[in-house]
């Protein structure tokens, strides 16, 4: 089969964070965990202007990237954590439910760090992956089954995120359109402002 | 090689005065004899029509309607026999079998043949055409293969719950299933985790005051 897209694969598992990065000291950011799996997709757009036969034309194409798509893989722990993160899920101290009224969400940041990166400022390091708001597509299932030969018997749970444009972060400040969807690298270098706040992470990732 | 050989080639039978010449029986018909030796033990004799229709399709037709009329006990024995008759490594085949046998008691015939397709890659139904003995020789193969592996990773993951996550580190590889297993020292620290929800309790409040 001939290969039709190229897929960069980084060894290893990664830290995934949600929260809000503009708390001082990473205190607001909620460590999902090692996790098995996090995919990041990004989404593009293009618009083609076609001759008569169907040619696209050298200055007639246009395109844009409109969002990304994040794919993660969790399990144990992680889980829960995530559960409790996830805005429709309510975690009363004896029940968990779902929230059925239609709400805006406010949505948290992203942060995906390689466990190679962990410990070595991977706030700003070049291999962080930073997404300013990210909202569940889906929130998974709760399978109950037989596991029978070979597979995985850890049963993981799969969640998938879409990035939202973010004009501006969660401390208020503008920032930089190319860096509103998805990043890697230092903050920063986003964050349109004379004396920016800093984003962080816990001192953990630092 | 000896079961490959074994099972591309015939052998000769004999039975009351005559030779006949016996191949060796697909999965398929191998399958409905062991399982109807199985039902009738449980006094369930529903399978005779397509054992009988077995049995023609697999020895020949002399033998066959000679056979066919024994008494059920006895021709499940002819018919055990049949199945594994004068393979150069009988005993082999004979402890394989035990295996084969044993897994199909485990979960069903249908598990091990989906098993073996999914191994080699195949189609279930093409697995139901290859040689028995060809099959039980590999799928014997096959469940050691597996008890290697949930060794070792049972032995990972004893190492990593003694605390021994160095040596789990350097012989995991990216998608090991070892990691589904592991999870780091810090976040089996029930801390860490009350740690989190103190965290999203706070981003909430933050949100709902803002």
């Amino acid at each position: 089969m001939p290969q039709t897209s190229i897929t960069t694969v980084h060894a290893g598992p990664a830290w995934v964070l949600i929260g809000d990065p503009t708390t001082g000291v990473g205190a607001g950011m909620v460590e999902i965990g090692l996790v098995p799996s996090v995919e990041v997709k990004l989404e593009i757009m293009r618009q083609v202007a076609r001759n008569e036969l169907n040619q696209a034309l050298k200055d007639g194409v246009f395109g844009a990237v409109i969002g990304a798509s994040v794919s993660m893989t969790v399990q144990g722990i992680s889980a829960a954590i995530l559960a409790a993160v996830l805005e429709e899920m309510a975690d009363g101290t004896t029940s968990i439910s779902a929230e059925t009224a239609l709400a805006n969400f406010v949505l948290g940041t992203m942060c995906i760090v390689p466990d190679d990166v962990k410990g070595d400022t991977a706030h700003s390091n070049l291999k962080t992956q930073w997404l300013p708001s990210v909202y569940t597509t889906d929130i998974g299932a709760f399978i109950h089954r037989l596991i029978s030969g070979g597979g995985d018997d850890a049963n993981p749970y799969t969640v998938q995120f879409a990035a939202a444009l973010a004009a501006t972060d969660q401390d208020g400040q503008a920032m930089n359109t190319e860096y509103g969807i998805w990043f890697r690298g230092d903050p920063e270098d986003g964050i349109n402002e004379t004396t920016p706040t800093v984003w962080s992470l816990p001192t953990s990732y630092e | 090689m000896r079961a490959l050989v074994a099972a591309l080639t015939s052998c000769e039978v004999e039975m009351e005065g005559r030779l006949h010449l016996v191949r060796r029986p697909t999965v398929q018909q191998a399958v409905t004899v062991l399982a109807f030796a199985e039902a009738i033990q449980d006094g369930d004799a529903s399978g005779w029509g397509e054992l009988r229709r077995t049995v023609f399709a697999w020895l020949p037709l002399r033998l066959a309607s000679e056979i066919v009329c024994f008494e059920p006990a006895d021709l499940i024995q002819a018919l055990a026999n049949l199945l594994s008759a004068g393979l150069p490594d009988a005993k082999r085949h004979e402890s394989d079998e035990q295996v084969v046998k044993q897994a199909a008691r485990r979960s069903s015939w249908f598990e091990v043949i989906g098993n073996y397709a999914a191994a080699f890659g195949i189609d279930p139904e093409a697995v139901l055409s290859r040689r028995w003995t060809l099959f039980v020789a590999e799928y014997a193969e096959i469940e050691r293969l597996r008890a290697v592996r949930q060794l070792e990773n049972a032995a990972w993951y004893a190492g990593a719950k003694l605390g021994k996550m160095d040596d789990v580190a350097k012989r995991a590889y990216p998608g090991d299933p070892v990691y589904n297993f592991v999870e780091p020292e810090i976040m089996r620290d029930p801390e860490w985790k009350a740690r989190q929800l103190e965290v999203i309790r706070k981003n909430r409040q933050k949100q709902a005051s803002a």
